[in-house]
Parts: C-alpha cells; sequence; structure tokens
C-alpha cells in the first residue's frame, strides 16, 4: 500500500491539513519543516490512523478527543480508497463522509503489522540509527547480535540476555549461597524446622513427665508423713525436760515460804511510795543545811560591792568620741599633703593660663573664662579640616595638569598617524573567490577524473573475451537488442523444447518397457481349462451324486455310503476347480488383451516424442547459429547466457567513459577559473612574484586587509585616548575649582570661631591647637583645684569639733590636759565603774536563786514527812529503821509467791495445752538424763529425715518444672507457620527462577534460528548498501566464525582488507547498521508487509557525499515501497535531487508558526 | 425449655495458614495464631450466648500435627467451658483418627467423647437434648455410619453428630458416605455435620448443617469462617445462624483489566478490587490473592515482569491498610487475538520455538539440576513445580514468549 494523500483533519494544532504524494519512480517524498513545526506529530498521525489511537493521546489539546480525526487516501494494488479514523473504543474507521467502514477494513493491507511492529519497523529516526550504531559497536563483531538488531529491530537483546541470566543467579544457584533469594528462602525454612521440632513436645513425652511428677509428689509427701510423727515424739521429750526444770523452781519457792509466814502483805506499789518518801525527806532536809550556808556567804559579798556612778553617766559620749577617733586621726594626718597638692595646682593654673595668653588668677575666676565645649570643638572641626583642604587644593591642581599633559600627547600620537587605505575592492574579491572554493573544485575534479579512469580500466577488463579501448568500444557495433533478444528467446524456447520432448521421449520409451514386461510377465505358464473338461467334470459329479439321491429318496439302497460320499465330494471339488480356473482365465484374457492395446499406444507416443526431439534439435541448431551470427563480429566466444551480462558491461562501460569525459571537463573548467583568479587577483595586488599560488595571493589579500584593518584600529583607539583625556582634563578643572571654594569657606570661618573661643587672634592653625589643648587641660585642673580647697575645709572643721567635745568630758569628770590624753584617763575610770556593777548584778541573782531553792527544800521535806506519817500510821511501826525492816520482808515474801507463780505458768506455757496437774503427773517419775539421751535420738532422725525431704522437694521441684514446661504455649504453631512461610517464598523463588530460565533459553534460541534464517539473505541484500552508503569505501560484507561464533567483517575496496566492525567509525558503523536495516525491511515488503517507510532526518550526520548515497539507498528502497523523508534541513532536498537524478522531488512542507491551518504539498 | 447450642467443626488448631510469603507489613503475628485466636472467640462467643452445649463435629487437630501443647490448649479451653457450665459433645473426625493427641488427653468432665466403636447417645441432662454420635476410629472409617445410629429419643431434640462429606463432591474426602434423605430418614431434629470446611445449609427440615471451619487456613478456604447458632424452641429447631469467627479473612480480589490503557489503571482496578475487599472483610486482616482477568494488549507486559507487579500490588494493598497481606497475584489476563503477525519475524520464531520439543528438552536440562534440589513439598506451592518435573514445560515457554516480547517492547497497543 501507498499514501496517495495523508490528512491532518483535526489533529494535535493540525486542522485541515493535506499532504499530498503523487504517485513517482521512486516514491519517496520529503515532509520538510522546522523544529516543532509538526513533524512527529505527523508521523504519530500515521500510526493513529493505521492501527487506531491509543487510550491516551496528547494530541487532544486543541480540539477535544471526539473531534479528532485523521485521514488517508490510499492506494493498494490499483485501488483507492479513501478512509478517516476518530478517537474511540468501536468503530473508529470511517468512510470521507465520517460514517463507520468497520475497523477490520485497513487490515488486509497492514501486512500483519502492530502498532508497536509498524514503528519498530518502519520508523527509524536519527537517534535510532545512532543507538542501532552505537549498539553494533559495543557488542563488536557478533554478527548475530549485529544482524539480529537490525532486522529485528530489536536493540540491546544482549543485554537482557545478560540481564535475565544475572537475575536468574540472584534467585538460584547450583552453590547455595546466602546472597541468593531461593537459598535465603531455604534457610529460613530450614531454621523454622528446627525451631518445630525443638518446640514440638509430643504426646508420650507429656505423660512420662506427668507421671515422674506424680511419684516425685507421692514420695515426698510420705517422708512429709514421717517427719510429722517424729516432730511430735521430739514435741513430747522436749516438752517434759522443759516442765521438769520448772517443776524444781516451783518446789524451791515453795519451801523458802515457809520462813516468811508472818510477814505483811504489801503490795509492790505500797512498798515502792514508802520507800521514795523517806529517801525524799532525807534528801529534803540535807538541801536546807546546804542552802543556809550559801545565803550567809552571798549576802556578806554584796555588801562590799559599790559602782562609780558619775564615771558610768559618760558611757556613751566616751564610746563615741572613741569611735570617732580613727577618722580623727586620719583627718590629722591628710592634712599636711592636701595642703601640698593645693600649692601646686594652683601653680599649675598659673602656667596654663599664660600658655593660653590669659592673666594668672584663681581657680574661680580662671573657670569663669573657659569657652563652652561646643565653641572647643567648632574650633577644633575647622583645624581638623584645614588639613584636607590643603590636600585637595594640591591634588587638584596636580590633576589638572596631567590632564592637560594627557590632551597634549593624544593629539601629539594623532598627528603621526598615516593617512586611512580603502580595501573594500579587495575583501569583495577574496571573500567571492573563497567562496567558489576553486582549488579544492581543482582537487576534487582531479580526484574525480582519477578514481573514473581507474573505474573505467576496471570495466574495459570486465569486457574479456572482448578487448581495446575506449575508442574502441566506442566505436563497437552491436546487433540490436531487439534482434539478440530474439535470438536468446529463440535458443531458449528451442532449448525448453528440446529438453521437453527428450523428457517425454525417455518417459515413453520407459512405459512402452514397461508395459513389455508386465505382458510377459502375465502369458508365462498359465493354461486355461477348455469347456469340454469342465462340462466333463460336472457329470462325473452328478453321476457321483445319483445313488446318494436315490438312496436318499428311498429308490434304492446304498451299497457303499462313505465310499459313495467320498466319491462325490472329491467330484464336487474337482468340478468346481475346473469352473474356477476357466472363470479366471476368462478375467485374464481380457487383461491381456486391454494391456496389448496400451502398448500399442505407448510404442505409439513414444514414435512420436523421438520425431518431436528431432525437430526441437534442429530449431535448437538454427537458433544457436542465428545468435552467434549476430555476436560471433564483435565477440564470437560469448554464449547466448553471457551475452547480455557482457552488454550491460559494455553499457557501463560506455556510461563510465561519458561520466569520466564529463570529469576531465570539469577539471579543464576548475583550472581554468582558478588560472583566471590568479592573474586577476595578482593584479589588484600588484604583486611582484612569479606564478604566485591562488593560497599565497589571497592570504597576501588577507595580510594587506587585516593591515588596513589594523591602522584604522589604531585610529579609533587614539581618537578614543583623546576624548578621554579631554574628558579628564574637564573633571580636573572642576575639581581646583571646588578646592579653592573650600579654602575660601574655611577662612571665613577661622578669625570669629578664634574670637568666640576668647583665643587671640592671628597665628597659625597650629598656635591654635596648642591653646585648644592648653584650655582643655586647664578645664581639668581647675576643677582638681576647686575640689583640694574643698577637702581642706572639710578636715579642719572636723578636728576642731573633735577637741571640743574631748575637752567638756575631762571637764566632768575633773580633768585636764590634751584632749587626747583626758579622754583615755575617762575610758579608763568608765571601765572600772562597769566591772563592779557587774559582780554587784552577779551576786544579786545568786542571793534569789539560793532563796528560792530553800523554799523548795522546805516544801519537799515537809511533804515527804506527811506521807511517810500516813504510811507508819497504817503499819503500826515506830520509826522510819523498823519501817524498812517491815518493808524488807515483806518484799522478800512477795517475790517467792511470784517466782513459785512463774514457775507454775512456765510448766503449764510448755505443756501444749495439757494441765498442771496433768503435765505434773507426767514428770512425776521422769529421769532428766534420760530424758536429755532421747531429745538428742530424736533430733538426729528429725536431721536426717530433713535430709532426705530437702532431697525429695528438689527431685519433686524438678520433676514438676519439667511438666509445667509441657504447657499450651503457641511456639510450635508459629513456628509452622513460620515454616509454611518460608516454603511459600522458596515457591514463589522457584517458579520466578523457572520462568527466568525459560526466557533466557528462548531468547536464547530465538536469537540463534534468527540468524540461521536471515542471515545470508540480509547479508547479501546489505553488502551491496553497505558499498552503495561507504561511497565503495568497502566492498562487501562478510562473516567469519572464531570458535564458533560468527564475526562480522566489512571488506574494503581492494577486497583483501577486511574491518572488524569494532575498527569501523562511528558513522561507519552507522552505516552498517542503517544497511542492515533497510535490508530487513526490504525483507519485510517482500513478505508483504508494503507499507510507507519513514524515515526522519537521518542524515543530518552525514558529509553531503554521504548523505547523497543515503537517498540513493533510499530511493532503490522506495522502488519497492513508499518512503517519507522528514527533516528540518533544505539543503538535503537538493543533494536528494541530484542524487535520485530527479529535479520534481515531491517535497510537502510544515508550517512551522502559527496555527496550522493551512499546508499542502508544494511540489511534486 | 429454650436455649441454644453451639455447633462447629473443623478447627484444626495450630494448623499453620500456607500459601503467604512473607514481606514488610503484613499482619505476621495475628496469622501466626489464627486458628488459635479463633477457637479463642468459639469458646468467648459460646460464653456470652449462654449456650446449653457445644458440639464439635470433627478434625480437632491436622492429623500430623505431633505439638501436645495444642491439645493442653483445647484442654484449657474446655476447662473455661465447664466453669461456665457449658458441656461439650465431640466426635472425633478422620483427621482426629490419625492424631496422637487425642488418646492422652486429659478432657475436662464436661466434655463428652462419642464412642468410636458404636454410636451412642448422650442425653443432656438440664435440657434432655439427645444426641446421638460416633468417633472415627481410623482416618477411613469403612463406610456409612448413619444406619448404625440410634433411634430418635421420644420427647426430646435430637440431634446428630457426624463428621462426613455425604455422597456429593464437595472437595473432601468421601469418608462416611450418606445421603441428606438417609440423615432425614432418621427422625432427628438437627444433624451436625463436619469435614467440609465451607458453611452449608444442606436441608432445612431437618436442619442438615455443615458450619465450615473456624478459620480459613488458604485460598481455597474463602470468605467467612464460624460457627453455626442454633436456637432451640418447643424441643424443636427454631433458628439456624452462622457466625463469623475467624480473625483473618481470605479473599480472591478477580480484577478485570481488560479496559486498562496502562499498568497505572491496572493498578488503580487492583486498588479499587481490594478496598471492596477490606469493607467485605468486617475489619478483619486480609489475606487477598488478586487475580487480573480480561483481554488485554498489557498481557505480554503483566507476564514480562511478575516481580514488579506483585510488589506494586503489595504496595498498594500497604497503602490501604495495614491489614492487608497478599498472598499471591495471577496474571490470569489473555492476550488480544491476533497479535502474533506473519512479518513480525522474532516474535513469530519466539512463538514457534515455544512449541519445539527440542526447546523443552534443552529447558528440561537447564532446570535439572534445579529440580533435583528443590524438596517435594514445593509441589503444593507451585503449579509449574509440578509440570516441570512430569517435563511438561510448554505452559513455562509459553509464558516466556509472552514475557520477552514485552521485555523487548514488541507489544504495543494493539
Amino acid at each position: 500500500m501507498r499514501l496517495r494523500q495523508l490528512q491532518l483533519i483535526k489533529y494535535g494544532r493540525f486542522d485541515a491539513c493535506v499532504f499530498d504524494f503523487p504517485p513517482g519512480e521512486p516514491d519517496l517524498h520529503f515532509l520538510m519543516g522546522p523544529n516543532e513545526a509538526g513533524k512527529s506529530t505527523t508521523r504519530a498521525a500515521l500510526s493513529d490512523l493505521l492501527f487506531n489511537f491509543p487510550h491516551r493521546t496528547p494530541f487532544d489539546f486543541q480540539f477535544d478527543r471526539q473531534l479528532l480525526r485523521v485521514g488517508a487516501v490510499i492506494e493498494n494494488e490499483g485501488k483507492t480508497i479513501e478512509v478517516r479514523r476518530r478517537k474511540g473504543h468501536a468503530d473508529t474507521l470511517l468512510g470521507p463522509d465520517d460514517t463507520p467502514i468497520g475497523d477490520g477494513a485497513l487490515a488486509p493491507l497492514l501486512g500483519g503489522q502492530t502498532r508497536a511492529s509498524f514503528e519498530r519497523m518502519f520508523g527509524l529516526d536519527q537517534t535510532g540509527l545512532r543507538d542501532g550504531g552505537a549498539a553494533m559497536l559495543k557488542a563488536g563483531s557478533d554478527a548475530g547480535q549485529a544482524i539480529f538488531a537490525a532486522g529485528a529491530g530489536l536493540l540491546n537483546v544482549a543485554r537482557i540476555c545478560d540481564a535475565l541470566e544475572e537475575e536468574a543467579k540472584d534467585i538460584w544457584t547450583n552453590r547455595a549461597s546466602g546472597a541468593k533469594r531461593y537459598h535465603q528462602a531455604a534457610a529460613a525454612y530450614q531454621d523454622a524446622r528446627t525451631a518445630l521440632r525443638e518446640s514440638e513436645v509430643r504426646a508420650y513425652k507429656w505423660v512420662e513427665a506427668r507421671r515422674a511428677a506424680t511419684n516425685a509428689q507421692d514420695a515426698l509427701d510420705a517422708a512429709r508423713m514421717a517427719r510429722t510423727e517424729l516432730a511430735q515424739a521430739q514435741s513430747g521429750a522436749e516438752r517434759k525436760r522443759r516442765v521438769l526444770a520448772a517443776s524444781a523452781r516451783r518446789q524451791q519457792a515453795i519451801e523458802a515460804a515457809v520462813g516468811l509466814a508472818d510477814a505483811p502483805v504489801l503490795s509492790a506499789a505500797e512498798e515502792a511510795r514508802l520507800e521514795t518518801a523517806a529517801e525524799a525527806r532525807a534528801g529534803a532536809l540535807a538541801e536546807i543545811a546546804r542552802l543556809e550556808r550559801d545565803l550567809a556567804t552571798l549576802e556578806s559579798e554584796l555588801k562590799d560591792c559599790t559602782p562609780d556612778d558619775l564615771a558610768l553617766a559618760l558611757l556613751d559620749e566616751v564610746g563615741a568620741l572613741r569611735a570617732s577617733k580613727t577618722s580623727i586621726e586620719d583627718a590629722r594626718g591628710a592634712r599636711p599633703s592636701v595642703d601640698a597638692q593645693l600649692t601646686t595646682g594652683r601653680r599649675r593654673l598659673a602656667e596654663l593660663a599664660a600658655e593660653i595668653g590669659w592673666d594668672a588668677d584663681d581657680a574661680a575666676a580662671l573657670k569663669e573664662r573657659l569657652p563652652v565645649r561646643a565653641v572647643v570643638a567648632d574650633l577644633g572641626d575647622l583645624t581638623a579640616a584645614r588639613s584636607g583642604i590643603e590636600e585637595q587644593l594640591r591634588s587638584a591642581h596636580e590633576g589638572l595638569a596631567e590632564a592637560k599633559a594627557a590632551v597634549a600627547r593624544a593629539e601629539a600620537q594623532i598627528a603621526e598617524q598615516p593617512p586611512p587605505i580603502d580595501v573594500g575592492a579587495l575583501q569583495r574579491v577574496t571573500r567571492e573567490l573563497r567562496s567558489r572554493a576553486l582549488p579544492e573544485t581543482t582537487a576534487r575534479t582531479t580526484q574525480e577524473l582519477q578514481q573514473l579512469d581507474a573505474v573505467l580500466g576496471a570495466k574495459l577488463r570486465t569486457l574479456a573475451p572482448w578487448s581495446g579501448d575506449v575508442a574502441a568500444l566506442r566505436a563497437l557495433v552491436l546487433a540490436a537488442d531487439e534482434d539478440i533478444d530474439g535470438a536468446i528467446a529463440r535458443i531458449e524456447v528451442a532449448t525448453e523444447a528440446l529438453d521437453a520432448e527428450s523428457a517425454a521421449c525417455v518417459r515413453d520409451e520407459e512405459e512402452t518397457q514397461r508395459l513389455a514386461l508386465v505382458r510377459r510377465q502375465r502369458t508365462s505358464g498359465r493354461t486355461t481349462p477348455t469347456l469340454e473338461a469342465l462340462n466333463e467334470a460336472r457329470r462325473a459329479r452328478d453321476d457321483a451324486w445319483r445313488p446318494l439321491r436315490d438312496s436318499l429318496d428311498g429308490r434304492g439302497p446304498l451299497t457303499d455310503a462313505p465310499a459313495a460320499i467320498t466319491r462325490f465330494e472329491t467330484q464336487i471339488v474337482s468340478a468346481d476347480g475346473l469352473a474356477d480356473e476357466r472363470f479366471e482365465g476368462a478375467e485374464h484374457a481380457g487383461d491381456l488383451a486391454a494391456l496389448e492395446r496400451e502398448i500399442e499406444t505407448a510404442e505409439l507416443r513414444a514414435a512420436q516424442a523421438r520425431a518431436r526431439r528431432e525437430t526441437a534439435a534442429t530449431e535448437l541448431q538454427a537458433a544457436t547459429e542465428g545468435f552467434a551470427a549476430l555476436v560471433t563480429p564483435v565477440a564470437p566466444s560469448l554464449t547466448h547466457r553471457s551475452y547480455p551480462a557482457w552488454r550491460d558491461a559494455v553499457a557501463d562501460a560506455l556510461e563510465v567513459a561519458t561520466g569520466r569525459d564529463d570529469a576531465a571537463r570539469n577539471r579543464a573548467a576548475a583550472l581554468e577559473a582558478e588560472t583566471r583568479a590568479i592573474s586577476d587577483l595578482a593584479a589588484l595586488l600588484e604583486s611582484p612574484r612569479a606564478n604566485p599560488t591562488l593560497e599565497a595571493l589571497l592570504a597576501s589579500a588577507d595580510a594587506v586587509v587585516e593591515a588596513a584593518r589594523s591602522a584604522t584600529a589604531q585610529m579609533a583607539a587614539l581618537a578614543t585616548v583623546l576624548d578621554i583625556a579631554k574628558t579628564a582634563e574637564t573633571r580636573a578643572t572642576n575639581a581646583a575649582a571646588k578646592a579653592e571654594r573650600g579654602d575660601k569657606d574655611w577662612r571665613d570661618a577661622w578669625a570669629p570661631a578664634l574670637a568666640k573661643a576668647g583665643l587671640p587672634a592671628g597665628g597659625s592653625v597650629a598656635d591654635a591647637l596648642v591653646r585648644l589643648a592648653s584650655v582643655d587641660a586647664l578645664r581639668t585642673e581647675i576643677d582638681r583645684v576647686l575640689a583640694l580647697e574643698t577637702q581642706l575645709r572639710e578636715i579642719e572643721a572636723k578636728l576642731s569639733a573633735f577637741d571640743a567635745r574631748a575637752t567638756a568630758v575631762g571637764e566632768h569628770l575633773g580633768l585636764e590636759g590634751e584632749p587626747t590624753l583626758v579622754l583615755a584617763e575617762a575610758q579608763a575610770r568608765i571601765e572600772a565603774a562597769q566591772r563592779t556593777a557587774d559582780r554587784a548584778e552577779g551576786l544579786g541573782r545568786r542571793l534569789a536563786a539560793a532563796r528560792e531553792a530553800m523554799a523548795q527544800a522546805i516544801t519537799d521535806r515537809d511533804a515527804a514527812t506527811a506521807d511517810l506519817s500516813a504510811l507508819l500510821s497504817s503499819a503500826s511501826e515506830a520509826d522510819a529503821t523498823a519501817l524498812r525492816l517491815v518493808l524488807t520482808r515483806a518484799r522478800e515474801a512477795r517475790r517467792l509467791i511470784e517466782a513459785r507463780n512463774q514457775a507454775e505458768a512456765e510448766i503449764v506455757g510448755h505443756g501444749d495445752g495439757r494441765t498442771l496437774e496433768a503435765l505434773l503427773d507426767e514428770i512425776a517419775d521422769a529421769d532428766p538424763d534420760c530424758l536429755a539421751a532421747e531429745v538428742r535420738r530424736l533430733a538426729d532422725q528429725m536431721d536426717d529425715l530433713n535430709a532426705q525431704i530437702e532431697t525429695l522437694s528438689a527431685a519433686r521441684q524438678a520433676a514438676d518444672a519439667t511438666f509445667r514446661a509441657i504447657n499450651d504455649g503457641p511456639e510450635a504453631a508459629q513456628a509452622a507457620t513460620d515454616m509454611a512461610q518460608a516454603r511459600s517464598d522458596m515457591g514463589e523463588q522457584a517458579e520466578a527462577y523457572m520462568r527466568k530460565r525459560a526466557e533466557i533459553r528462548l531468547l536464547r534460541a530465538g536469537i540463534e534460528r534468527f540468524r540461521k534464517e536471515k542471515q545470508a539473505p540480509l547479508l547479501a541484500r546489505a553488502s551491496k548498501l553497505f558499498a552503495t552508503l561507504t561511497l565503495d569505501g568497502f566492498a562487501e560484507l562478510t562473516v567469519e566464525f572464531d570458535g564458533g561464533t560468527p564475526k562480522l567483517f566489512g571488506v574494503r575496496a581492494d577486497r583483501a582488507t577486511v574491518t572488524p566492525v569494532e575498527g569501523m567509525s562511528e558513522g561507519t558503523a552507522d552505516q552498517l547498521f542503517l544497511a542492515l536495516r533497510i535490508a530487513a525491511i526490504e525483507d519485510a515488503v517482500a513478505q508483504g508487509a508494503r507499507l510507507p517507510f519513514l524515515a526522519d532526518d537521518l542524515f543530518v550526520n552525514f558529509d553531503d557525499a554521504r548523505a547523497a548515497a543515503g537517498f540513493t539507498v533510499l530511493g532503490e528502497l522506495a522502488t519497492k515501497t513508499q518512503v517519507l523523508f522528514f527533516t528540518h534541513h533544505p539543503h538535503l532536498a537538493a543533494i536528494a535531487r541530484d542524487a535520485l537524478g530527479k529535479i520534481d522531488l515531491s517535497i510537502c512542507t510544515i508550517e512551522g508558526t502559527g496555527p496550522a491551518t493551512v499546508s499542502g504539498a508544494d511540489g511534486g | 425449655m429454650d436455649f441454644k447450642f453451639l455447633h462447629a467443626a473443623d478447627l484444626h488448631l495450630d494448623s499453620p495458614l500456607r500459601g503467604l510469603s512473607r514481606y514488610e507489613g503484613v499482619p505476621a503475628e495475628t496469622v501466626r495464631l489464627a486458628t488459635r485466636a479463633a477457637f479463642d472467640n468459639l469458646i468467648e462467643c459460646a460464653i456470652d450466648e449462654k449456650v446449653a452445649f457445644l458440639v464439635l463435629a470433627g478434625d480437632l487437630y491436622d492429623g500430623t500435627w505431633e505439638a501436645f501443647a495444642t491439645g493442653l490448649y483445647f484442654c484449657a479451653a474446655m476447662g473455661r467451658l465447664e466453669r461456665a457450665g457449658i458441656d461439650v459433645f465431640l466426635v472425633y473426625g478422620n483427621h482426629d483418627a490419625d492424631s496422637h493427641l487425642t488418646s492422652q488427653l486429659p478432657l475436662p468432665g464436661n466434655v463428652k467423647v462419642f464412642s468410636k466403636k458404636k454410636a451412642e447417645t448422650f442425653v443432656h441432662a438440664a435440657t434432655g437434648a439427645a444426641l446421638h454420635g460416633q468417633s472415627y476410629a481410623a482416618r477411613d472409617p469403612g463406610g456409612d455410619l448413619v444406619p448404625g445410629y440410634p433411634t430418635a429419643t421420644a420427647n426430646a431434640l435430637n440431634v446428630g453428630v457426624l463428621h462426613t462429606a455425604l455422597s456429593g463432591d464437595r472437595g473432601h474426602a468421601p469418608y462416611a458416605p450418606c445421603t441428606p434423605d438417609e440423615l432425614a430418614a432418621k427422625g432427628y431434629d438437627y444433624w451436625a455435620l463436619g469435614h467440609v470446611h465451607a458453611f452449608e445449609m444442606v436441608r432445612a427440615e431437618p436442619a442438615i448443617v455443615f458450619p465450615g471451619n473456624l478459620q480459613g487456613r488458604n485460598i481455597r478456604e474463602t470468605g467467612p469462617k464460624g460457627a453455626v447458632l442454633v436456637t432451640v424452641g418447643d424441643r424443636a429447631v427454631q433458628d439456624v445462624e452462622h457466625v463469623a469467627l475467624d480473625v483473618v479473612r481470605w479473599t480472591l480480589t478477580e480484577v478485570d483489566v481488560a479496559l486498562a490503557a496502562d499498568l497505572q489503571q491496572v493498578h488503580d482496578r487492583v486498588r479499587a478490587g481490594l478496598i471492596a475487599a477490606l469493607a467485605a472483610a468486617d475489619g478483619r486482616p486480609l489475606m487477598a490473592r488478586v487475580r487480573l482477568t480480561g483481554r488485554t494488549s498489557l498481557h505480554g507486559e503483566l507476564l514480562g515482569d511478575r516481580r514488579a507487579l506483585r510488589e506494586g500490588v503489595r504496595a498498594i494493598a500497604l497503602s490501604l491498610s495495614d491489614g492487608i497481606w497478599i498472598e499471591k497475584v495471577e496474571v490470569g489476563t489473555q492476550a488480544p487475538h491476533a497479535m502474533v503477525t506473519g512479518s513480525d519475524d522474532f516474535g513469530a520464531i519466539l512463538n514457534a520455538l515455544a512449541d519445539d520439543p527440542s526447546l523443552v528438552e534443552e529447558l528440561a536440562h537447564d532446570l535439572s539440576d534445579f529440580l533435583s534440589k528443590a524438596p517435594p513439598e514445593l509441589d503444593d506451592e507451585v503449579a509449574c513445580l509440578v509440570e516441570a518435573r512430569a517435563g511438561q514445560l510448554g505452559g513455562l515457554l509459553e509464558d516466556a514468549a509472552l514475557a520477552l516480547r514485552a521485555r523487548l517492547g514488541m507489544d504495543g497497543d494493539a
């Protein structure tokens, strides 16, 4: 199929855009437009038209997707259909009136292609070409890969193969590895299996553990029971022993109490109270005696102790004076120093005033004359600004002088420059000569002539057995093509007829021989029974039957029945056999007659065939002679088979000879043009050199032009320098004026500022600065002198006040003398008076305390006496001593009763609930020694039993722990789940691995089969295309095997040098890929997929010659199927026109700007 | 008197959930103890509903399961029911007959186990209900057990307890075969069956019921799983209600991607399918198999990188919930019609080679090492492994051809 017209009705930014592709030979069309004009959109539109819109389309940005339409007028095998495609799910293929025509209407034209296979096989752009070339270089010389990549349109298959291998290895390798996913899952599976085994406790183990735990518990219980019984026996013995000791103490108490039967019975409280009262009374009496002695002593001491009240009255005043003593002494010591500082300060004031120019005066007066700080600051600013103003003045005057000098220098340099030269004409001539590339043209035409000479020589050599030069060739008179073709056709017809008749002759003779053989075989050794013999046999049968029938009918007896029956049966067989043989003989005779007729017919056919063979042989002889008559004058030995190729070679050689003549003329013209150019340029340059070359003259011209250009540039540079210098002079003049204005302003401000500061007029700025410094120093010094005067006055006042108060104290105490000494003496008197007063106060306090203690002792004595008096009357005792004796007896009697009670309580306490009487009975006959031995024996037994119980208890705990360890925990279930999950992981990885291996195996086998089936035809066709594309730099492609691996090589033009793919340049690899791709496309076209080939800017990286070769190849392809060439390089159209020799090349222009409402074919 | 009882079967306690490959973000801990948790739900349901008794119709454990802890767990649960005053009547099924656990377990007094020797009757004292049943003495009890079941007790609710798959094809071994008519003829009020893992109300009058198993354990056991709560009034069955007690739910999510234009749209449809499945799971974690169906031009691409597809679906699941576990992603799609073309040389070669017996032999050789080392227990997980062991590699190669076409970029929009 081919496109007659492509319609972008509403598609992307296109609106009613139509491209016409008129039929032509070759069927190659340019679609030209700048970048972004819509070339890719047009390619996509064609795919959408042929294979339906994809679900999502990027071309609905201008028109609603329901409105999208792309259409075409398609020609196929003489028929024309017009279709449109809309976007949708069904009924997307429409007729020109937008009505559905069935989505399958295009299918027969597509040769089974899908969108993907169409775009992969029938589309190629610059990127695809580059990638293909690069892939070939990367794959090295592996022919399988190279041809596969080009032929199948699939790049990087080797990489995919390798990637699949890696992916499979990541899952599983024969050698277990923790890095492989399957092995990881398998390891997890084993771990989980181990965990399950460890956590899985089975039923019989649980039963055993339970039994062991029960047994251990039973043994422990028995031992504990024995221990309980033993403990009871031990307790009884211990009880007896304890009761026995208490019983002895009880008996002792009872016996001792017999001697105190008359002692009074006092309670413990009464006894304690009596003893306390007696001790309190004795203590009170002793205290009273001691206090009476103390009171007498204290009263005597107090009477002798009288304080000095006069001195004590001055206690505060003297204390205050002593507190200020230190500061008074400091003031007294500081006074000489202050005096000296004051004297020095006043002298400094006089000096500073003299420096300023003022009369010396006191500090207060000088302070009044000091200028305020703002006035001083203004004056300081003026003095500080002075140096800047002077610097500006100096700098401005110097700058002005330099600027004037620079202007003068620039003017002098301009005056020295030579006048300018006009080289415009010379430039135009050289530019034109260069654009004509005359030397290159000469070299190229010379090279072309040489190449054509070589080609012509080779062509002439291929004309053997004819030989001669070009002139002889041109003089050669060949028979007319029609005559030759007629003669060849006649030979071929005759040859074919002779072959056919010979074959028929052989066939018919063989058939005749075969039939004769059959006849011989059928007639040998066969006889047919006669009718008489048959009738005789039948009669004999009937004769044998008759006696039997008579016997059966009862007409007569049968004499020898068995013999009769045997005879009858024999006769039946004989008659039937003869009948059968006669029947078969009749059939055989019929067959034989038919065979005879066939033999006759075959012999006739053979004779006729032999006659026709003779006729055909005669005709062949005549045709051969006729052909020989035509060719013998030029090349006697040429056969009718070799002649057409020889004739084509003659035509080729003549064509090359014509081309060679053109090349010679082109070279002469080029040489002439170059010579004329040299002459003209030499004249223009007035060159004195003999036989200059064009390159040398152009170089000279360039030098002249360059010198002129340099001089002009120099003059322009100098003018620029002068302008800059004049501008600088103006700026310097302005700066000088500004500096002078500043100087005047300063001078106007200076004298008033001095007057305002009270400084003398006149004098320099430096003088003023000195005076200002003195003013600052004077300001500081005045403040210091005034402070010293104030300090001296305060010291004097302080000393006078102190002396007056000390003198008053002395007068009060009757003391005289220097105030400091009077004060010290007064202090001594006051301190003595204070000590006396303190002692009198202490004695007073002690006396009061003693009197208070005396009163308390008397009270205590009286209370104790009262207590004792009451007790004595109740005890009927005369005095305290007797009372003590009674108390002692009563206390002993009570102790014995308590001891007996305690012993009895102890007996009952140890008696395990038994009564006192029962216990006393139990030990009535007890022997303490035997009892002790029994207790020891029982204790030993108890120790043994406890050790035994400990052992049994440990065993019970162990058995119990073992049994309890078998719990209802979920560990086994968890491990089983982990196992199941790990197994699923393994399964997942196993499936992935097997799928990868299947893909690897299938892909490798696919590549190998593709290579085997496609390599030879693709390689043969690609060889020719490659030679064309490389301008015959390579003659062909070849495949050689290197250790079983097929390697692809290019054979150079000399047919001796071979270059592996990796030895080719990048560009040559691209051309190799292109050759293989186009060969593959031709193969697909030959298989019925005759679809347009879309070439998108394929040759932008080719030089013009190779681009032309590329168009030659595309031109050949375009004789087999339509080629649409998209480009944004207009110059390629010119190259294509030259390469294809087609002036009216079909070119459609795609508009590059604005809405695509207008377009169409502009050529055709 | 009016009362309720609970009927469950096929506990398969501690039996692991199968077919789940672990990956980040799945509810693994829930899955590990799923059958226990479902069993706990059964016990709690019995207590909460204050049922009079619980009927267990066989297969308490997997037959090959040896861990005694499982039996102890069962006993502990029975102890809880005893404390709640709930009796348990159980028959042992084919799995229990193989199990070493059943013979040694010290079952509490509230559990009544039907004899293995012949059918017997227990009368539930509180309700007067008569329960008839017989345990399996061996994996295959050797025929129909129903004729040996006692006649119905007069004036009592009669419950038959039997482990059987009946006589139809229910995907389980045909032990103790019998027919619903035969069961109905016994005159019982309720037949508590076990063995079939899907809930089925075989007949309403009298009620003949399979409760299904408590917890689905693989992709063949999808949908709600649990027990049957039977309400009895006037000595007759008044209501039969299936109660879902499973803790994780299995689902097969079929996603039709016929109209998906690209992988993103496939993902969108998968997401929608999983959201619907989640909504139907009653808030339970979901174990999902995603099966893509439909005739689509993406068929080759989906087959081409199964791992990427699987990871993509898992990522979608994770984005939806932390309670979805993608068990498997099945590519059940079909290629568009007439995808392979005569002039598509390499594609045609791949398709032709996929049927080439010599290539099958070569692939078998490639896989021989792996197959010899892959443990037999994997055969249950991977169907193509079984085929490969039998030398049937055609399916693998056909899939490989499609996958390669996709990987080589040979399948675009058709």
